[in-house]
C-alpha cells in the first residue's frame, strides 16, 4: 500500500504508453472525424448558401427579362398593328385609287367612243348631203323633188341634231 | 475483528506479481499488472473496433464512440479553450483510465488507484504537465515571475503550491478508492446479504467516478489558470 517504488516508474510508463495508444487508436481517429464532418457541414452551408445567392440573382435577372420580353412584346404588337393598319389603310387607297382610275377609264372610253359615233354621224350626215345635193344637181329642179329632198334633209338631220350634243 | 485487520492489510498491501531478473531485480507490483489489464481492455477494442469512421452515415457504434468522446472533448474544451485543446486527449485518457482503474474491484481486481504509487504517478504527470503548459504559453521567464502574482509576497505559497497540487490531487485520490474500500468492507462484515450491493453502487461506482472526474477536472483547471490570457 504505502511502499514506494518501481511500481511508481511502471505506472508513468505504462500511462504514457497508454496515452500514445489511445490517441492512436481512438481518441485522434473519432475527433479527426467529427473535425472532418464539422468541416463538411461547414462547407455544404456555405455552399447552399452560394447556391441560394446564385439563385435568388437568376431569378432577378430572368425576371428583368421576362419583364423586358412582356414589355417588347407589347412594343411589337403596338408595332405590327400599327404596321398593319397602314398597310391596310394604303391597300384600301390604292383600291380606290385604282377603281377610280377604272372609272374614269371607262368614261373618257365612253366619251370618245361617243365622240367617234358623233364624228362617224357627221361625216356620214355629210356625205349623205353631198350625195342628196349631188342627186338634185343631177335631176334637174323640180320642185317636189326640191321638197322631197328637203324633208330627206331635215329627217337625216333631224336624227342626227337629236343625237348629236 | 483481529481477522478483519488481517484481511484489510491483506488486501491493502500491494504484492509483487513477479520480479524483473535485471540487476538485483525489478518487482512489478499488482497495480501495474491492472493497469496492463485496463489498458487492454482500452485499446484492444478500440484497435479493433475504431475503424472504417464516415464523416457521412455513420454507424451505430461510431456514433456512440462520437458522442462518448465528443462530451469529453466538450467538457474539456469549455474549461481549456482553443489554446488548450492540445492537452485534451491527455486529459481524456486520464479519466478513461481512472474511471476504469476506480471500478475494476467489480469485475475482481485490485482497483490500481488504490495503490499509493499510481496515484502518485498520475498526479507527478499532472503537475509536469501543468508546468509545461503553463511555460509553453508564456514563456520560462513569464512562468518565473508568475510565482509572484498576484503579489511578490504570496511567492512561497505558489512556489509550495508545485508541492500541493499534486500532493492533494493524489491524496484525494487514493484516500477516497482507499475510503470507499475500507467502508464497503466494514459494511460487509455487518450487514453481508443485499445491503453492500446497494452501498457498493455509491461507494465503488459513483464515488468512483466522481473521483475521475475531480482528478481531471482540477487538472484541467489548473492548466488552464496557466495558460489564460492575463
Amino acid at each position: 500500500m504505502l511502499s514506494f517504488g518501481w511500481d511508481f516508474v511502471w505506472t508513468i510508463i505504462n500511462l504514457l504508453i497508454l496515452y500514445l495508444l489511445l490517441k492512436k487508436f481512438l481518441i485522434g481517429p473519432v475527433l479527426a472525424v467529427m473535425e472532418k464532418r464539422k468541416q463538411t457541414i461547414e462547407e455544404s452551408f456555405a455552399k447552399a448558401a452560394q447556391a441560394n445567392a446564385e439563385a435568388e440573382e437568376l431569378k432577378g435577372k430572368w425576371q428583368t427579362a421576362v419583364d423586358g420580353l412582356d414589355e417588347e412584346a407589347a412594343k411589337q404588337m403596338t408595332q405590327a398593328k400599327e404596321r398593319a393598319d397602314k398597310e391596310y389603310n394604303r391597300l384600301i387607297a390604292q383600291a380606290n385609287e385604282r377603281s377610280e382610275k377604272i372609272i374614269q377609264d371607262a368614261k373618257e372610253t365612253i366619251d370618245n367612243e361617243r365622240n367617234q359615233a358623233v364624228k362617224d354621224a357627221e361625216n356620214e350626215i355629210a356625205m349623205l348631203a353631198m350625195a342628196a345635193a349631188a342627186k338634185i344637181v343631177a335631176s334637174g329642179n323640180s320642185e317636189e323633188m326640191d321638197q322631197a329632198l328637203y324633208r330627206q334633209y331635215l329627217q337625216a338631220g333631224g336624227v342626227n341634231d337629236s343625237n348629236g350634243n | 475483528m483481529e481477522e478483519l485487520v488481517n484481511d484489510l492489510v491483506e488486501e491493502l498491501n500491494c504484492e509483487t506479481v513477479f520480479t524483473i531478473p535485471i540487476g538485483n531485480g525489478l518487482p512489478v507490483g499488482e497495480s501495474v499488472v491492472v493497469t496492463w489489464i485496463i489498458m487492454a481492455v482500452l485499446v484492444i477494442p478500440s484497435i479493433l473496433f475504431v475503424r472504417n469512421l464516415r464523416v457521412e452515415n455513420p454507424g451505430k457504434l461510431q456514433l456512440a464512440l462520437e458522442t462518448g468522446i465528443g462530451f469529453f472533448y466538450d467538457f474539456f474544451y469549455e474549461i481549456l479553450g482553443e489554446k488548450g485543446k492540445r492537452y485534451i486527449p491527455y486529459l481524456i485518457m486520464v479519466i478513461l483510465y481512472i474511471g476504469f482503474a476506480n471500478i475494476i474491484g467489480i469485475f475482481g481486481f485490485k482497483p490500481p488507484t488504490k495503490d499509493l504509487n499510481v496515484t502518485v504517478a498520475l498526479s507527478v504527470m499532472s503537475i509536469f504537465l501543468i508546468e509545461y503548459a503553463h511555460i509553453q504559453a508564456k514563456g520560462f521567464k513569464q512562468r518565473m515571475k508568475d510565482f509572484a502574482e498576484p503579489i511578490a509576497i504570496v511567492a512561497p505559497i505558489n512556489v509550495m503550491e508545485l508541492v500541493i497540487r499534486p500532493l492533494s490531487l493524489c491524496m484525494r485520490l487514493f484516500g477516497n478508492v482507499l475510503g470507499s474500500f475500507v467502508v464497503m468492507e466494514l459494511i460487509k462484515l455487518v450487514v453481508p446479504l443485499i445491503i453492500p450491493m446497494v452501498l457498493s453502487l455509491y461507494f465503488d461506482i459513483f464515488d468512483g467516478f466522481i473521483q475521475a472526474y475531480v482528478f481531471v477536472f482540477l487538472t484541467s483547471l489548473f492548466i488552464e489558470e496557466g495558460i489564460e490570457e492575463e
